[in-house]
């Protein structure tokens, strides 16, 4: 059967998965436009870009039964953003290794992985579910509403909204509003803050 | 004893995490991303003027090979020509049009917010100078007053 749809508003569309491809960024501790992931050069705006690019000629090909236009590309660039991550020669660095205790191994090659304390990591990294965790808690001390927000999915497992909004007896509405000042506040950087 | 996740799995958890947290890209409607994006500090005219030379660079591909653009890619550029590009025919000539005098309306209504709270002065000038008669003065004086209220309007609109 033939799937006929609606042509998106390209002006629009390019702006909603920029902004998202900057969440994804921001996410990982690269914050602003002109992030690039480190050893690729790559930015939010060329994940973007390529995306739209593979949309517009047909390699990536959307049904509406099978969800919205900007879900399915916002998908396609977060799978880009994790397939840049594993390429990106970040994952063994030379770095100054201040346990050194002889000799002139002052440049030591260590995983970032060995860091106990994952800020004196480079902003890129990696991050496991806990330390995700502990990164949105702390950066949140001076928000209490936006942290139980945070608290409600990390240790109630609330999964949608509705889940949030039960959990901490307030409407459907307040939720989406909480999750609109958590994104800004990503994007502006002070939320997954690594340095 | 507990498998240690792997690294997709690791990322997939925090993807969910991610999700629960920000929510579903559909959530951002255009103007939360539009703010976002100045809150990241870009311009969007900027951004779709790259995004229109990238898409315009891949269908240089296919005009080379003399083949028809893909309906999308040419959707794509359609919309994302840039105003300054010359207007292929009478629809985007209107279209350009309307758009720099909007642009020109936008300017007029930072005005009020230009004076910050001083009285303008006004100036005459004529085409053709000669002695002015009363009637002319009375005139001046009349669109003087107007053009003072008319500010005070726009200024306390401003204000709200």
């Amino acid at each position: 059967m033939e799937n006929t749809q609606r042509e998106p508003d390209f002006r629009i569309l390019i702006r909603r998965l920029t902004a998202f491809a900057l969440r994804l960024f921001a996410e990982h501790g690269l914050a602003g436009a002109g992030a690039v992931l480190p050893g690729l050069g790559v930015s939010a705006e060329d994940l973007a870009g390529k995306v739209l690019v593979e949309y517009c000629e047909g390699r990536i090909k959307h049904h509406s039964s099978k969800g919205s236009l900007i879900t399915l590309l916002c998908t396609a660039i977060r799978n880009d953003f994790l397939d840049a991550i594993d390429r990106a020669p970040h994952k063994r660095e030379r770095v100054p290794d201040t346990r050194a205790d002889d000799g002139d191994e002052d440049s030591k090659e260590r995983d970032l992985n060995e860091y106990s304390n994952p800020c004196e990591r480079e902003p890129f990294v990696v991050l496991d579910e806990k330390t995700y965790q502990d990164y949105v808690l702390k950066s949140l001390e001076d928000e209490p509403e936006l942290k139980e927000v945070c608290e409600a999915v990390f240790f109630l497992d609330a999964e949608k909204p509705s889940d949030i909004a039960e959990a901490l007896g307030i409407p459907i509405s307040e939720v989406h509003n909480r999750r609109k000042r958590l994104r800004r506040r990503l994007i502006e950087y002070r939320l997954v803050r690594l340095s | 004893m507990e498998k240690k996740p792997n690294s997709r799995e690791v990322k997939n958890r925090i993807t969910k995490l991610s999700d629960r947290l920000f929510g579903d890209p559909e959530e951002v409607d255009p103007t939360e991303a539009d703010e976002l994006l100045a809150a990241a500090g870009m311009d969007t005219s900027e951004l779709e003027n790259r995004m229109y030379s990238r898409l315009h660079q891949e269908a240089q591909k296919y005009w080379m090979k003399q083949e028809p653009l893909p309906p999308l890619l040419k959707k794509a550029l359609a919309d994302l020509r840039p105003a300054t590009a010359p207007a292929r025919n009478e629809s985007e000539l209107a279209q350009q049009a309307k758009s720099s005098v909007e642009r020109l309306c936008e300017a007029a209504k930072l005005l009020p917010a230009l004076l910050q709270g001083q009285t303008p002065t006004f100036a005459t000038a004529y085409r053709r100078k000669g002695e002015l008669t009363d009637t002319d003065k009375e005139l001046i004086e009349q669109t003087k007053i107007e053009l003072q209220k008319k500010l005070r309007k726009m200024g306390d609109k401003n204000d709200v």
